[in-house]
């Protein structure tokens, strides 16, 4: 099977914007966020006559997306890089919406790649602790112990908006809404 | 109400700015991926490249999808010195770096350095892909892309040189539970089988199975069975009866099934698919090949007046590579041996001296 430009080209345009959603919240930057898409699309070209018989495209272009962020952390050509210093407006009033979101993005900076990736797949992307731990290549225990830690530090560093991240998502991946 | 960790990750990427869908731009990237995969793989069977890399990664969506077809796929007479590796007569730089131990892949060479960390070298480029590996013990296969070692945050990594990725990394922990301490406390990785990691943890050695992302203790008393080699499917321990009984190396696919011995060495090494076993000793100048079915010394002649021969790689079933030294030299040889043929050549002469060359094992020369 070849590669059909225009089949192809459809499921970019299917895919970019979540896509791009998930890498902006890896990565907090609209600019990084675009690289790491169209980077894991491209592998995804690569892959794509054995890739679009099957269901497995969505799976793999995630897994993409998460193996290329975390190579590319890996290799500390990153700019945004995890600090363990709280940001400064930790004690913001969490019902302001835009100040409360510049929050949660600075606490995710705080985070281990693979910690907000965790935080990422569960929280965003809705993914039961088996889904996330194929996608990271681990062990189940190894996400609920990443979730553990990564939750418990970002209601250190949100402070007063701690009760943000007290829902976390049950076994199969769904928050209590 | 508070709004939910779901709630504001949404908010926060509801309002991103939207620019157009760079479909050109992905295709492009796309095929210049494709065609250095293709300049590499040294085949223009796209079919059989896409059916290789379903085999060798199977169940998992890879990075890129090309595994196993790999530009270094033969092996040839190869060690290191300082920066550079030596591959047949193929010299590649990895400077500045200074090769500490380093495996073969078919992809390239894995190293590390001095202070632990790990890089890939692929003859055009050098890329760090690990760090923290203290011990700077590596692991990988005859053949395939799969290399593996333990960081110094305790979690075992196996990394794939094809998809440029890792497939695994997970905690492991030198606790023992049982009460039985490792000599060595630290965990650490002991060969990659096909799909199949094994390391050593304080609970045993475990053989993680990279398919199904999950682990077995294979072995669960370290202190008795310390297994050395895993080669399509048979194992290389070494075994301890009795508290006062003579060691022995058994070779078994089955720990449950009869195991042929063979005497004690500090080096065990099988062959690619299991049939052969090196040993090697200081205090056995020769080292020995054994026919493991057979238990047969099947030792190829030396050439006369060596000292310190151990077998350094296999290059097939039959062929192997072995660092030996000249009596009253420091400098080492290497020689070229084959089983069938029953005779070894040298290959590479005064590589260098004892201590500064390294040989793709995966430690530091142990020789």
């Amino acid at each position: 099977m070849g590669r059909d430009r225009s089949e192809f080209g459809d499921f970019v345009t299917a895919r970019w914007p979540a896509m791009l959603r998930t890498a902006y919240l890896l990565t907090g930057d609209h600019g990084h966020a675009e690289d790491l898409v169209q980077t894991a699309l491209a592998k995804c070209f690569v892959a794509w006559p054995r890739l679009r018989a099957s269901a497995a495209a969505d799976a793999y272009v995630r897994k993409a997306v998460l193996n290329t962020y975390l190579s590319w952390r890996r290799k500390r050509s990153w700019h945004e890089l995890p600090s363990d210093q709280p940001p400064e407006r930790a004690g913001v009033d969490s019902t302001e919406g835009l100040a409360q979101r510049s929050v949660v993005m600075d606490a995710l900076a705080t985070l281990p790649p693979k910690q907000r990736a965790v935080v990422v797949l569960r929280f965003y992307d809705d993914l039961g602790v088996q889904q996330v731990a194929q996608h990271l290549g681990c062990t189940t225990g190894s996400v609920k112990r990443q979730t553990s830690v990564a939750l418990a530090k970002l209601r250190t560093v949100l402070g007063e908006a701690a009760d943000l991240v007290e829902e976390a998502p049950s076994v199969d991946g769904r928050g209590r809404r | 109400m508070s709004p939910t960790m779901k709630d504001l990750l949404s908010d926060e990427v509801r309002d991103l700015p939207t620019s157009p869908i760079p479909v050109d731009a992905v295709i492009g990237d796309g095929r210049r991926r494709l065609r250095r995969h293709r300049a590499t793989s040294g085949t223009a069977a796209f079919a059989a490249v896409a059916a290789v890399a379903a085999l060798a990664v199977q169940g998992l969506p890879s990075d890129d999808g090309f595994a196993g077809v790999g530009e270094f796929e033969q092996r040839k007479v190869t060690y290191a010195t300082a920066s550079t590796i030596h591959y047949g007569g193929q010299e590649i730089d990895v400077s500045p770096h200074q090769v500490w131990s380093f495996v073969q892949t078919d992809d390239g060479f894995v190293f590390t350095t001095e202070s632990g960390d790990v890089y890939l070298a692929d003859g055009e480029t050098v890329e760090q892909i690990g760090d923290g590996n203290d011990d700077g013990l590596l692991a990988a296969d005859d053949t395939g892309s799969y290399v593996a070692w333990v960081d110094s945050d305790a979690e075992a990594v196996v990394y794939d040189t094809a998809d440029r990725a890792e497939v695994t990394r997970t905690a492991v922990d030198g606790e023992p539970t049982d009460g039985v301490w490792l000599d060595d406390d630290a965990p650490y990785a002991v060969a990659v089988d096909g799909d199949v990691a094994y390391w050593r943890t304080g609970d045993g050695v475990v053989a993680w199975n990279l398919t199904t992302q999950s682990g077995e203790v294979l072995v669960a008393h370290p202190d008795q069975f310390f297994v050395h080699d895993v080669a399509d499917g048979r194992i290389a321990q070494l075994w301890t009866p009795g508290a006062d009984l003579p060691r022995h190396v058994v070779v078994s696919s089955d720990p449950d099934a009869e195991r042929p011995l063979f005497p004690m060495t500090e080096r065990t090494d099988l062959s690619p698919s299991g049939h052969h076993l090196a040993l090697g000793d200081r205090f056995d100048p020769a080292g020995r090949i054994y026919d493991v079915a057979r238990r047969d010394d099947v030792t190829p002649t030396l050439p006369a007046g060596y000292r310190r021969v151990f077998v350094t790689q296999w290059i097939d079933d039959d062929r192997y590579v072995a660092r030996a030294q000249p009596e009253g030299s420091d400098q080492i040889d290497l020689l070229r041996c084959s089983i069938s043929a029953g005779t070894c050549s040298v290959a590479a002469s005064a590589v260098g001296s004892a201590g500064d060359v390294q040989y793709p094992v995966g430690q530091l020369d142990p020789y």
